[in-house]
């Protein structure tokens, strides 16, 4: 990787503790269009975090869990 | 989730209106096991923490003050729940500066040519089980800023109210995360590029 790469990178990476559309971002991402290491770089973070939330869908709490739940919490019958 | 109800039931909750913390249950249980689950992936630590959560919430909402938000509150207790359970199994604790040396150095950062493949060609068991390995070895304190801010999508000052940290610690514990879960699977990737493209 060419040294002024490393530095847009360096600086890309400080960045990346934000939203990743964040507007701080936009000049780095302007150059990121231009810089096809930076872009790759990029585009397999953003992917990454994709992968990440389409492989953790939200699951239902199992039903005997929340008779547990309430169980224990006393609140399962019905106030009369 | 409408903020306004919540805070309704929260007062009739802290009144000692048993179905008003009925309710809070059925509309956060949800999220609470998710998010433990999440981070311990595991069903019956998961169901351990949301228990132990409410339970906790139970005991202690009258003394809730309201200066936090209700969610940021119960997320808190949540978190801390599922955190103690995984430092308990984890023999290896990071900290920053082990981090800080692992990932914040770009010339260790390689760049990999797998960005273009169809999502769904990625989701297949093996890469299931390397993502899953790799959230494995991902340090808590990195796994819970990443799964708050990329999966929960709370905000950096939310997720600084319920970690208990700065909002710029956020940032780089963040930043952190990505890289090290984009540099774990690189290498898987990298092999599958190879199988996939001939030469």
């Amino acid at each position: 990787m060419k040294n002024h790469k490393k530095k847009v990178l360096d600086e890309l990476c400080n960045y990346l503790g934000q939203d990743l559309n964040h507007p701080m971002c936009q000049e780095l991402i302007q150059h990121v269009q231009e810089c096809p290491d930076c872009k790759f770089y990029l585009d397999t973070v953003k992917l990454t975090v994709n992968i990440f939330r389409e492989t953790h869908p939200t699951t239902p709490v199992p039903e005997d869990v929340k008779k547990d739940l309430l169980k224990s919490l006393k609140l399962d019958k019905k106030p009369s | 989730m409408n903020s306004d109800n919540t805070g309704l039931l929260v007062k009739r909750a802290k009144k000692g209106d048993q179905s008003a913390f009925t309710e809070l249950v059925e509309m956060y249980s949800e999220r609470i096991f998710n998010l433990a689950l999440r981070i311990l992936k595991n069903t019956d630590d998961a169901s351990d923490v949301l228990q132990e959560t409410f339970t906790a919430v139970y005991e202690k909402i009258e003394s809730f003050d309201g200066r936090s938000n209700f969610f940021t509150w119960l997320y808190r207790i949540a978190t801390n729940f599922s955190l103690m359970k995984l430092r308990k199994d984890k023999r290896t604790i990071y900290t920053d500066q082990d981090m800080e040396e692992k990932f914040d150095n770009p010339d260790k950062i390689q760049i990999h040519e797998w960005q273009d493949l169809p999502l769904k060609d990625m989701l297949n068991d093996e890469f299931r089980k390397n993502l899953e390995n790799a959230i494995d070895q991902l340090p808590e304190i990195y796994r819970s800023v990443f799964i708050l801010r990329d999966v929960e999508e709370m905000s950096i000052k939310e997720t600084s109210n319920i970690l208990g940290i700065s909002e710029s610690n956020v940032k780089i514990r963040l930043k952190r995360a990505r890289v090290y879960l984009r540099e774990q699977l690189a290498n898987y990737m990298d092999e599958y590029v190879k199988d996939e493209k001939p030469f």
